[in-house]
């Protein structure tokens, strides 16, 4: 007769890891398409490089590259290039809910010409490391690079404000490595920040103890400052999550959660006085004009 | 005399490197004949090239068709029938890459792609292949992102009527035999058929996984309902998997699969459907539910009817004098296949697995052997917490349970009245009818995939 459960933590640690993983393969897009006839998808192809080259290229000197090049990943990533018929969908996408925003408030179109990285890589698929996904890439300000390109559905508010998250959080990364943090920033939080490596030990309500929106950004001020930067302007509920605090605190726990809202206004004070210092655009206004997008 | 010799050397020397730069092309321009000695080979092929693929070796094969342009676009007609049938018939860009060596890259979604990201990105397809050689009319290939071992890739030249050689329907009807149709978990569904021979009286049980294309037989039994089944007077159990293919809507097993049952020897290479049917059948008393039907023709058994089941006399469960099961509770689903995670932690904030227990022994308990089912977690200072209700088992076959839901409980939480009434309303819920029937997952060594007829719940579990 065996003896079961002695082993069972081990066993349950096992599953707690695998599960994860699991859950993500279960997120696989459910996609119904027509079969596309051949000829127009080659009329697809140059249509698309044609609109690319006269939306993208010449008018903000943004090169968007779709076909697939594996220099653009890094050594041991692995991933798919986006399908034919995602491309176009994910364009309009990017102008809509990234580019439009900045034009549509005082200094942003001039802004966004000016600091625009010079490629943006689309990726259908996801890339798997270990028991994480990775969701977007950015390379000095260069390039930044999309994933999931395949799953997208502007009618799905989880997919654009997945990809939103991933936008806002890399071109805020081009923000301060082109004017540096707001001044003091690090020393506003100080003691939140993690070792290296170790920031996903904690979950959202640890983060937010300790002034952060997210556990991954107490990994370093400067992903401290995309993450921020990146949930006030696609998160909508932004305020009732980061800033708002909770009436009549009866534990300790929600003490420490309004200490944490506390610090990241005086973080985001910091971040919208730099911002219009840096880049002439309110950053409260580009907010609005970006949440107008998503909350239609 | 030594300085004549220095002398002849470097002449030597100086009239060799002379005459490579005077016969040796530029890099560039050896890139450049690389490259198209390369597209030249690939569009030259009136009927384009045909590619037996086998991903890995732990997967059948995909029979794939390709033509290429000289503008950079290749058609790809392949037989892999899912999303709606877009990978039937694509036409993708490609690029000839020279890098340390010359490659053929598809640069945009395809079949290739999409094999490529089963398993989150782990079933070891390929996108982009390195070319090795011309041989025999023949072009070699290999993977780029295998590492150490590389798939080949064996391009031949296609015939005229190598298209019609790629199946369309089989693959899709032979998908309809499952209870579920999407990917569940990362995995694809695993269709179970009871192949009947009439003639003789035996049914032969077979699962196949199409996304990996493989297939099992897991045995036989004589007899045709699920009654005579049960009490079947003479079975045999077979086990045996194989890779298996589709060519001209027939199905091809890579290992014949022989067996002998009540005097009779058979054997099982491949077969074809000629009608296909979906018809309702019950699966659990008082419950609406629907199989395949397909009247197919097997190259040494004849006519046989295959019906989609969820029986199989020979599939392993509960086969041993005492067995553990658990699963991460995320990875059980209701009958419109969303996970009842959200239902569980509900009830059980700490609770991260599911187990079912028969004929085991629990930590602490002291009351004898305990089987049963429910969830177990861990409390704010890491020690587990079981809440496990009582099963009693009326019935254990092939892969088949029956069993009632009954009062006992093992439950190691203090006042745990909350607790139990929790437990008794998901088991109710879930395990309602008391029937289950476990499928081997075949990409997933000791993971079944189990099902309730009685009410569409599904779940897998790891043995």
């Amino acid at each position: 007769m065996k003896s079961f459960f002695s082993e069972f933590s081990v066993y349950l640690n096992h599953w707690l890891f695998f599960g994860v993983m699991f859950a993500i393969g279960g997120c696989y897009p459910n996609e119904e398409l027509n079969v596309p006839q051949q000829d127009d998808e080659e009329l697809i192809i140059n249509e698309l490089d044609a609109y690319i080259d006269e939306n993208f290229t010449k008018r903000y000197g943004m090169a968007v590259r779709y076909k697939f090049v594996d220099s653009y990943l890094s050594v041991g990533q692995q991933t798919t290039p986006p399908r034919l018929d995602a491309v176009r969908p994910m364009l309009d996408f990017i102008q809509e809910f990234w580019i439009d925003p900045y034009e549509e408030v005082e200094n942003g179109a001039e802004f966004f010409e000016n600091h625009v990285p010079a490629e943006v890589i689309l990726f259908g698929g996801l890339i798997y490391q270990g028991s994480t996904v990775l969701l977007g890439v950015a390379d000095a300000g260069a390039r930044i690079s999309l994933l999931d390109v395949n799953s997208v559905d502007p009618d799905n508010q989880d997919w654009i404000l997945f990809q939103l998250g991933t936008i806002y959080h890399e071109f805020a990364h081009v923000v301060h490595q082109r004017y540096k943090l707001p001044t003091g920033y690090e020393t506003i939080s100080p003691t939140g920040y993690t070792s290296a490596g170790s920031w996903f030990v904690l979950d959202d309500a640890d983060a937010l103890e300790r002034g952060f929106v997210s556990p991954y950004g107490t990994s370093s001020p400067n992903e401290d400052y995309a993450e921020l930067v990146s949930a006030y302007l696609w998160d909508p509920d932004f305020d009732a999550n980061f800033t708002t605090d909770e009436d009549d605190c009866q534990d300790a726990d929600c003490e420490s959660r309004n200490i944490g809202r506390a610090l990241i206004r005086e973080k985001l004070a910091a971040i919208a006085d730099h911002y219009e210092n840096v880049t002439g655009i309110n950053f409260a206004q580009l907010r609005a004009r970006t949440q107008s997008k998503i909350v239609n | 005399m030594l300085r004549k010799l220095l002398i002849s050397i470097l002449v030597i020397t100086v009239l060799s490197c002379s005459d490579d730069r005077l016969e040796l092309p530029s890099v560039e321009d050896r890139v450049a004949e690389s490259t198209e000695d390369l597209r030249d080979e690939l569009t030259d092929p009136q009927f384009g090239w045909r590619i037996d693929y086998k991903p890995t070796a732990d997967a059948g094969t995909f029979l794939i068709l390709l033509n290429f342009d000289e503008d950079g676009t290749v058609r790809i007609r392949s037989d892999v029938p899912d999303d709606g049938g877009i990978y039937l018939d694509q036409t993708v860009s490609y690029r000839i890459d020279q890098e340390l060596a010359t490659e053929l890259v598809l640069e945009t979604y395809a079949v290739f792609h999409y094999l490529f990201e089963q398993n989150q990105n782990s079933f070891g397809a390929e996108f982009e292949f390195i070319f090795d050689e011309e041989d025999d009319g023949e072009l070699i290939f290999f993977s780029k992102s295998d590492g150490p071992n590389p798939t080949e890739l064996v391009f031949r030249q296609a015939g005229a009527m190598d298209a019609n050689l790629i199946s369309t329907e089989i693959i899709a009807q032979l998908g309809q035999g499952s209870y579920r149709s999407e990917i569940l978990a990362g995995l694809n569904p695993t269709p179970l058929y009871q192949i009947y021979l009439p003639e003789d009286d035996v049914s032969v049980f077979a699962s196949f996984d199409l996304g990996n294309r493989r297939a099992k037989v897991h045995g036989a039994a004589l007899g045709e309902t699920f009654e005579e089944l049960l009490s079947a007077t003479s079975s045999v159990s077979i086990n045996r998997l194989t890779d298996i293919s589709f060519l001209n809507e027939e199905v091809f097993f890579e290992n014949t699969i022989s067996f002998s049952i009540n005097g009779s020897s058979y054997s099982i290479s491949r077969f074809s459907a000629s009608e296909f049917e979906i018809q309702d059948t019950t699966f659990c008393s008082g419950s609406e539910d629907t199989n395949v039907l397909l009247e197919a023709s097997f190259a040494s058994l004849g006519a046989t009817e295959m019906r989609s089941s969820v029986y199989s006399s020979h599939s392993v469960f509960v086969d041993d004098e005492s067995e553990f099961y658990q699963i991460a509770d995320v990875f059980m689903y209701d009958e419109n296949d969303e996970t009842v995670q959200p239902e569980v932690l509900a009830a059980f904030p700490n609770s991260s697995v599911f187990v079912l227990v028969y004929n085991g022994i629990p930590r602490g308990f002291d009351d004898g052997t305990f089987t049963g089912l429910g969830w177990v977690g861990f409390d704010e200072n890491n020690a587990l917490e079981f809440y496990l209700r009582e099963i009693e088992v009326t019935n254990t076959i092939g892969n088949f349970l029956e069993f009632s839901l009954a009062d006992g409980t093992f439950i190691t939480v203090p006042d745990s009245l909350d607790e139990r009434n929790s437990l008794f309303a998901l088991t109710d819920e879930i395990f309602s009818g008391g029937s289950l029937f476990a499928t081997e997952v075949l990409s997933s060594e000791n993971l079944l995939e189990v099902y309730n007829p009685c009410n569409g719940y599904k779940f897998f579990l790891l043995e």
